[in-house]
């Protein structure tokens, strides 16, 4: 019995599926049946998937813009070939999103696992009160993403709360330019992710905390392990699966962020707090530079699928080990 | 090495008492049972013994020394669990040494050499490298006890520890389990359901129903004098027989009369009558094993009563017949030689020696 | 006795403190649409921190009502605001998007839970595009929509919307019907239903809660979105979250009373449905990968 079982967890995506049951075998109007269910998801498959991609690559060879006049069909009358991926990827506005995306990410992920991980371990216990401090903690991330910016862009007001809150305990009169001093304004950012997605890395840690099993961390205590070598030799190693996909979730998502982003900074001031998805933004609808986004969009893809797969692996590994 | 006394010990988990007043003084170097049924609270006062559990008032007392709050990693006890609690992320190597490597920090040479001491004694040395959950059922449960054994407590605490094994493993692990208590000389305490199991093994039986101690003895006084009609009931693998009894004396003896036609008065002549003045008009229970009735021929004058066979369960070593006597059933251990047939009418004869009276109203055993 | 006592009152403090830090916005929030003018845009730079004089001001005003100017200094002029036609937008198209991706979502994934069509590839696309950047996938759709004239439509919109979250019905939809013994449906054939009845009759009410969970789920999705509503509409068609973010003073150039009020009106529904699911949020939020 093997405990990731017992979490019921299996991690997303086909490389980690579970070996499929033995089943008995489908006839073959049962197959065409099958086929036909899925057809209308497929359909919406390519619709989403395969022609977004396949048009990416042929508009991100030429330098076509809608403002030139012609259709995106006829793009290929202004076919450059890779101009637009070499100019991309020496653009340093470009690869300072991405820097700053990924920085952003480890930060605001790193810190969500710190507090989210604390949080669980004090949850597990219970105490008068438990259920409704959980449903309160969660409400964060209840709050749609377009109401989360503009809290914040209340909350962060040079005379806003925040300033007000940390004059009480730092000395003097902090009016600190949280939205349009380049050096805070990435800061401002990754505070509203962490702020809202720090319960979501609660909520699915405390589902892995809770899933240890009691007798271990009591056989445990028996043999008179303390709370930290309790923590370090029971409980990390039997949720490192549940851990590896509450940050791969948490990472993915932290890397696309947009809504609050835009709408506290617009990635400003200039670019200092602009995103991945931020700077696409800019360059598409500010710029009008389609070809060029397109061919960004098609590197970020490969980018991201291949830290993905990458990051899955350890999954693969433990779970192949199991079988 | 320990003695154990537990004094007027209650715990109560909202308003439920899982264990009443209990009272219990456990030797250095014994080996006690305790067997009830589930939901008894003997599993509630392992939980007590081993620290995880708080009492909620009385006293535990180790050699003396109160334990009521202590730590249970400062209590040097060992508990294997029913269902093993090994820790599944580790080679069965890593469950030994976890006592030892990681908690007391002890040098990677002793680890070693206590580990294999300790797999060597399991007969476990070969499965050292295996990864704890692929382990058999029964290796699992050699681990745990492995685990628990490598800091050498002076207590043992198992929890029903075979009870989800296989029957020849549990027997196997039993005569084990008993001898390796011999050598190290450790208490040990053996949680069970199963009175077999208790009988087979320990020095003391304590008997626990609905949280408090019914009895307390080794196992020929539980066997053979049961304190009430529940230990009576819950001791011996087949049960007693519990038939209705009219008390009455005559010149001093106690007199019973059972409830069947033409059946003999049960006169006991060792001075039992006087139970009778102090119980009055209540009604009573005889109580006598199966294996201390006799059958006769029906025309023997021994015969107390008269019946006819319903049904033969032949187990190999013995016989158990079942009889109806007027409304009555009896069950009869009988030697296997002895092997009556369905419908035959034979008599009863109740060896007087072990008759056992228990009062209706309290259920405790006036004899 | 006292090292435990001590140790529950540090946990009490550290929860406390944390919850109070993440509490807080949603307090300022909440306060700020029932103040006054002069409190959530003081002159003086001094900060509220309770509401004095709470009023319903905020509210009428988001709801086309006078700008009244309460603050007495009579520089609230700007044009009346109403956002009725946002919230009605948002829920026409995040209700109905919901319920194509659940048409869509539900086939599928009983398809590949129970047929086991579309191999391995399909679930795996499925995923893949939960991983991309909507950005990078929402530029040439904006192309097709307006090839296809669907720019800036209700229907262009509900499309996108079933089309961007029936990947969460495949998945979560999967999950619960992989936990259903196939023999159920087998059986249900064998005493004469069609396999549309089988699914019916005897998958169906099995599901139910699950399905709920996933409607309720996917609603929040939709109703959530600003980035698609932004890039694929927006002039003609104003979905609620936009619209917050367009309210802007003619005067003052900030309305954040008003937005507040509006803010707070947005969030209602996904807190609600999001309590309502808490069991099942897990799941849904990791894609069905975490059961509990």
């Amino acid at each position: 019995m093997s405990t990731v079982e017992e979490t019921g967890l299996t991690a997303p995506g086909p490389a980690v599926e579970p070996p499929a049951p033995r089943q008995s075998p489908l006839d073959a109007a049962e197959r065409k049946l099958g086929r036909l269910l899925v057809a209308p998801g497929q359909l919406l498959l390519v619709l989403l998937v395969a022609f977004p991609i396949v048009m990416e690559i042929y508009i991100s060879l030429t330098a076509w813009t809608p403002t030139g006049g012609s259709n995106w069909y006829v793009a290929y009358r202004d076919w450059i070939w890779f101009d637009n991926f070499i100019e991309g990827l020496t653009s340093e506005s470009f690869l300072s999103a991405v820097v700053r995306t990924v920085l952003i990410t480890i930060v605001a992920v790193g810190i969500q696992f710190v507090i989210g991980f604390l949080l669980a371990l004090l949850f597990v216990e219970k105490f008068p009160g438990r259920r409704i401090a959980t449903i309160l903690f969660l409400l964060p991330m209840m709050i749609i993403p377009a109401v989360s910016g503009f809290i914040w862009f209340l909350l962060l007001q040079t005379d806003g709360p925040i300033n007000k809150m940390l004059s009480f305990v730092a000395p003097g009169d902090i009016r600190w330019q949280w939205l349009s001093d380049p050096s805070f304004a990435p800061v401002a950012v990754t505070i509203v992710d962490i702020w809202q997605w720090t319960p979501l890395m609660f909520l699915i840690l405390l589902s892995g905390v809770m899933a240890v099993p009691e007798d271990q961390l009591n056989a445990a205590n028996i043999l008179g392990a303390s709370y930290w070598q309790k923590l370090r030799h029971v409980i990390l190693p039997i949720m490192t699966p549940i851990i590896i996909i509450a940050l791969i979730i948490r990472a993915m998502e932290a890397f696309k962020i947009f809504d609050a982003a835009w709408l506290l900074t617009q990635g400003g001031p200039g670019e200092a707090s602009s995103t991945i998805s931020v700077h696409l933004y800019r360059q598409a609808f500010i710029n009008s530079q389609w070809s060029y986004v397109a061919a960004l969009a098609i590197v970020v893809m490969i980018g991201v699928s291949i830290a993905a797969a990458q990051a899955i692996k350890p999954i693969e590994r433990r779970q192949a080990a199991e079988a | 090495m320990a003695k154990i006394e537990l004094e007027n010990v209650w715990k109560r988990f909202g308003r439920v008492e899982a264990v009443v007043d209990l009272t219990l003084d456990i030797p250095d170097g014994s080996f006690i049972a305790l067997l009830g049924p589930s939901g008894c609270g003997k599993t509630t006062t392992m939980n007590m013994l081993s620290g995880l559990l708080q009492p909620t008032s009385g006293e535990i007392r180790f050699n003396g020394e109160v334990v009521n709050d202590l730590h249970p990693g400062k209590r040097n006890v060992g508990f294997v669990f029913q269902n093993y609690a090994i820790f599944t992320h580790m080679s069965a190597f890593d469950n030994i040494a976890f006592g030892l490597r990681v908690v007391r920090k002890q040098p990677a040479e002793t680890v070693e050499r206590e580990v294999e001491r300790v797999a060597e004694l399991l007969d476990i040395s070969h499965l050292l490298e295996q990864r704890a959950a692929d382990l058999s059922v029964n290796d699992m449960q050699k681990v745990a006890i492995g685990r628990s054994m490598i800091t050498n407590p002076g207590i043992f605490l198992l929890d029903e520890p075979f009870s989800n094994l296989d029957a020849a493993f549990r027997a196997y692990m039993r005569a084990e389990m008993k001898k390796l208590q011999r050598e190290l000389r450790q208490t040990m305490i053996y949680v069970t359901h199963d009175q077999v199991e208790a009988m087979a093994m320990a020095d003391h039986i304590a008997i626990m129903d609905l949280g408090k101690l019914q009895q307390y003895g080794t196992p020929d006084e539980v066997y053979n004098s049961p304190a009430n009609r529940f230990v009576a009931h819950f001791v011996g693998s087949t049960t007693m027989n519990f038939l209705p009894a009219e008390l009455g004396a005559t010149d001093g003896s106690l007199e019973l009369r059972l409830p069947i036609p033409e059946a003999r008065p049960i006169v006991l002549e060792d001075g039992s009558a006087k139970l009778l003045d102090e119980k009055g008009e209540r009604g009573h229970t005889l109580g006598i094993r199966p294996e201390h009735l006799e059958l006769l021929d029906p025309a023997n004058e021994r015969a107390d009563a008269r019946g006819t066979v319903l049904l033969v369960e032949p187990l190999g070593a013995r016989n158990i017949v079942h009889l109806r006597a007027g409304e009555i059933d009896f069950r009869v251990v009988v030697p296997p030689t002895i092997r009556p047939r369905v419908g035959d009418a034979l008599g009863i004869e109740l060896e007087r020696k072990y008759v056992h009276v228990f009062d209706d109203m309290t259920g405790k055993a006036l004899r | 006795m006292s090292a435990k006592t001590l140790r529950t009152t540090a946990r009490t403090v550290v929860i406390a403190l944390i919850l109070a830090l993440f509490l807080f916005p949603v307090y300022w929030m909440i306060t700020m649409a029932f103040k006054p003018q002069p409190q959530w845009a003081p002159t003086t730079g001094e900060t509220y921190w309770f509401p004095e004089s709470p009023t319903f001001g905020n509210f009428k005003r988001i709801f086309g009502g006078e700008p009244t100017d309460e603050s007495g200094l009579g520089f609230l002029t700007s044009t009346p605001i109403d956002a009725t036609d946002s919230i009605i937008t948002s829920l026409i198209v995040a209700g109905l998007g919901t319920v194509l991706a659940l048409l869509v979502g539900i086939s599928t994934a009983y398809g590949i839970s129970r047929f086991r069509a579309g191999g391995k590839l399909l679930p795996f696309a499925i995923l893949q595009l939960r991983m991309f950047p909507p950005i990078a996938v929402i530029i040439p759709i904006l192309f097709l929509w307006t090839y296809l004239q669907l720019n800036d439509t209700y229907w262009g919109l509900i499309l996108i919307y079933g089309a961007v979250t029936f990947p969460f019905v495949v998945w979560l939809m999967r999950s619960f019907f992989d936990e259903i013994p196939r023999e159920i449906a087998e059986a249900a054939i064998v005493d004469g239903c069609s396999n549309f009845g089988a699914f019916r009759k005897a998958i169906l009410p099995l599901v139910k809660g699950g399905l709920a969970t996933t409607a309720l789920f996917v609603f929040i999705l939709n109703w959530s979105d600003y980035l698609i509503a932004l890039v694929l509409a927006g002039s003609r068609v104003i979905t609620a979250p936009v619209f917050l973010s367009q309210i802007r003073s003619a005067s003052t150039g900030v309305e954040f009373g008003s937005q507040a009020a509006l803010a707070l009106i947005l969030i209602l529904p996904p807190v609600i449905l999001a309590i309502a699911i808490q069991k099942h949020l897990v799941r849904g939020l990791t894609f069905g990968a975490i059961k509990r």
